[in-house]
């Protein structure tokens, strides 16, 4: 059976993806540390809501033509691997986030964290390129990259804000 | 406090990536008896010493003045990008994965280690990549960023046998 993916269902994903990471920094924020934990985690979650906007912002702009299918089997290596990658490995939607930290959960251990999540992110949208690369004859998934490339940058920036904070406490 | 840095101290950092990499797989591949194992992590060995020469070809082949001035404004995006992954922050610039092999680890604790690191190398090469022209080697970065890519492939489907 075939399943078809288009540009606007690849933007669904990585949109999905990004919420799911809102709903992580969300649930750190209620259940971990006070303080100044807290209020970074609440700067997380506010970036990454304006990145899954800019995700579902990309999506309404696509033309009916940017909407033509790419299609893979269900069951193929890489569908699973997408859907898997997109519900399951990016942010683990069933496990509790404090868990993933062990505990651990400071200003350093959740911004290394974040970073960690959006290479992982990044990986996952180079894998997108790799099987539809073919396909994506308006460049959608190079815009999917550059604009993670500037979500990357701004959390290596909010990082080192962190420990300029941090140092001076 | 700003980091200003040129085109020549990018390149030298991916050719340390490179160079790190190589010598991480072959140490590791000396601590095992598996054929199978050592046969991988040896190639993988090569393919970094394939992607260093690249790298160091790149940087010869920057113009005198290129190699000394910052060639990006580093407000720009690819400047921000690049500065946010030679700052520390995004990776540890100055880690030597050949740090963490005691000759204690299990195949599945190298192959994790040599994923982080090869993860973090396609992020700084996406830098790279953006930094360069058409007639610079843009194509040459993006292939191996593919092969590095395929690494991380590789690396995954080896995990899940384990």
């Amino acid at each position: 059976m075939e399943f078809s993916l288009n540009a606007e269902e690849i933007l669904a994903i990585v949109e999905e993806i990004k919420l799911n990471g809102v709903a992580f920094y969300k649930h750190l924020a209620r259940y971990g540390p006070k303080g100044e934990v807290r209020k970074m985690l609440v700067k997380l979650v506010e970036m990454e809501e304006r990145h899954a906007m800019c995700f579902a912002e990309m999506r309404s702009h696509l033309s009916e033509h940017d909407k033509e299918s790419t299609v893979f089997h269900r069951g193929s290596d890489e569908w699973m691997y997408l859907r898997e990658m997109a519900g399951h490995h990016v942010f683990e939607v069933e496990s509790d986030p404090c868990e993933l930290l062990d505990g651990d959960i400071t200003a350093d251990s959740v911004v290394r964290l974040a970073i960690d999540k959006e290479k992982d992110l990044m990986i996952f949208i180079l894998e997108l390129k790799r099987v539809v690369l073919s396909r994506d004859r308006n460049g959608q998934i190079e815009a999917i990259i550059s604009e993670e490339m500037k979500h990357i940058a701004e959390l290596g920036r909010f990082a080192a804000l962190q420990d300029a904070v941090m140092s001076r406490v | 406090m700003s980091i200003t840095f040129n085109a020549n101290e990018v390149f030298e950092m991916a050719e340390e990536f490179e160079r790190n990499g190589a010598r991480f797989y072959r140490k590791a591949a000396g601590y095992f008896k598996d054929e199978g194992k050592c046969k991988l992590l040896e190639e993988l060995a090569l393919m970094e010493d394939g992607h260093l020469a690249t790298f160091q070809e790149m940087r010869e082949q920057l113009k005198a003045q290129e190699k000394e001035t910052t060639t990006f404004d580093p407000d720009n995006e690819a400047g921000m990008y690049l500065r946010a992954m030679a700052d520390g922050h995004v990776f540890d610039t100055s880690a030597d994965p050949c740090d963490f092999l005691t000759g204690d680890e299990t195949m599945t604790e190298i192959f994790k280690k040599a994923l982080l690191c090869e993860k973090d190398s396609v992020v700084f090469y996406l830098g790279i990549k953006d930094m360069v022209s058409d007639t610079g080697g843009k194509d040459k970065v993006e292939a191996i960023i593919r092969e590095e890519m395929g690494h991380i492939s590789l690396l995954n489907k080896h995990l899940a046998e384990l």
